[in-house]
């Protein structure tokens, strides 16, 4: 056996899997050569302080880490989001839509058609659902849209609101909407609730 | 009766194998998963430990390398060991670790004689020198130190497949598998990592088995 050989052999530590014939062989050539002899025993020595290091424990808290790691790990795992948009909402979005436009425009155009004869003002927002006192006589009265109070942020009063409906629809005359000064002091606005 | 329940059946989790275990664990078996680290963390921790030098690093990796394991447990193929497994996905974090460092801008400390030293890689051992000891057996303490020191000044990509190999016992296949390399380039790269380890305990061994 050549050095070459046996010093692979030997930095391998593999003897023991070595067969009877090459352990002989190396076991020969180790008893003649100093060099591969050496460095036979510092593998084995070196080997050894290895295999003695001491072992480390992590800190005694890294269980309990892992623990609250796992857990906000698994809490931030992305939730399946349901691919299909929830159409079974959209025939109800557009009739509410369409509904709700629709008692708009009555509202506005029936509701205001003019003061009653006993009436010299014109008509407030009505704050609850109610027929409208405005409503001529002889017609059922309109629903008029339910008002709740919000905070004064709104972007919108409910004047301007009317206001930008009527220009859409065109047919409620500019003189029957509310004061637009009065309601515009009154610190709680007022805004029709979607229905 | 409860206790004794849940003591049997954490016995019966002893027993399983870590295959049975990661299996369990994708099932959504989390106690599995705790019978997983127990097994695993202490040698995890020290082998990210040498690969890292600090302490807090290691076990920063060690707890990562657990939750990856544990999220994708169901990516977990039978073909490798789970410790293999386990031990690739540590290797890549702290390959990953390193490559951060490296790209990191660093400030400049003003320091002798470490111009030799790898980028990113600590060396705060302080070791006597060896001709320097008193002369009587080393006491076993010295020889860890110097040890630990020699396996820290290891280059890093030998020093990954030494320790696998002279710590860890994994066979050349598995670094392969947690290395990535082929199994050609382990057996080079463990030849290379025990030769620096050698040439760094020289003194220790001289002083052990007398001169050449």
């Amino acid at each position: 056996m050549r050095c070459r050989m046996a010093r692979t052999l030997v930095s391998e530590g593999d003897e023991a899997r070595l067969s009877a014939a090459v352990g002989a062989e190396l076991r020969a050539h180790l008893a003649g050569c100093a060099d591969c002899a050496r460095l036979q025993r510092e593998s084995a020595l070196t080997r050894q302080w290895l295999q003695e290091l001491p072992i480390r424990e992590p800190a005694p808290h890294f269980d309990w880490r892992l623990k609250l790691r796992l857990s906000q790990q698994t809490q931030e795992l992305p939730v399946a989001v349901d691919p299909t948009p929830r159409r079974w909402l959209l025939p109800f979005t557009v009739s509410t839509a369409a509904a709700a436009a629709l008692v708009l425009t009555l509202g506005l155009t029936l509701g205001h058609r003019g003061p009653s004869p006993s009436e010299s003002t014109p008509p407030r927002v009505a704050m609850e659902t109610s027929p409208g006192p405005w409503a001529p006589a002889g017609r059922p009265a309109v629903a008029w849209p339910r008002l709740v109070p919000v905070r004064a942020s709104t972007p919108l009063g409910p004047e301007l609101r009317l206001e930008a409906a009527a220009s859409i629809l065109g047919s409620v005359p500019a003189d029957t909407l509310p004061d637009a000064k009065r309601q515009r002091s009154d610190p709680i606005e007022t805004m029709p609730v979607r229905w | 009766m409860n206790q004794l329940s849940a003591r049997k059946r954490s016995d019966a989790s002893e027993e399983r194998s870590d295959e049975d275990l990661i299996q369990s664990v994708a099932a959504g078996e989390r106690a599995a998963f705790d019978v997983l680290v127990q097994r695993h963390k202490v040698r995890l921790y020290n082998y990210l430990l040498r690969l890292l030098r600090d302490p807090t690093e290691a076990e920063e990796v060690a707890q990562e390398a657990f939750v990856r394991a544990y999220v994708h447990a169901e990516k977990y193929r039978t073909v490798a060991r789970f410790s293999t497994w386990l031990y690739t996905i540590a290797t890549n974090l702290v390959r990953n670790r390193i490559r951060k460092q490296r790209s990191t801008p660093k400030l400049v400390s003003i320091s002798w004689g470490r111009g030799e030293e790898e980028e990113g890689e600590r060396h705060d051992v302080d070791l006597p020198d060896a001709k320097d000891l008193p002369d009587r057996t080393l006491e076993k303490q010295e020889v860890h130190r110097w040890v630990e020191y020699a396996i820290t000044r290891i280059p890093a990509k030998y020093r990954e497949a030494f320790v696998l190999r002279e710590i860890n016992h994994f066979t050349y296949e598995e670094i392969a598998a947690v290395t990535g390399l082929k199994l050609g380039t382990v057996r080079s790269r463990i030849n290379r990592g025990r030769s620096h380890f050698r040439e760094i305990m020289e003194p220790l061994l001289e002083r052990t088995l007398g001169k050449r």
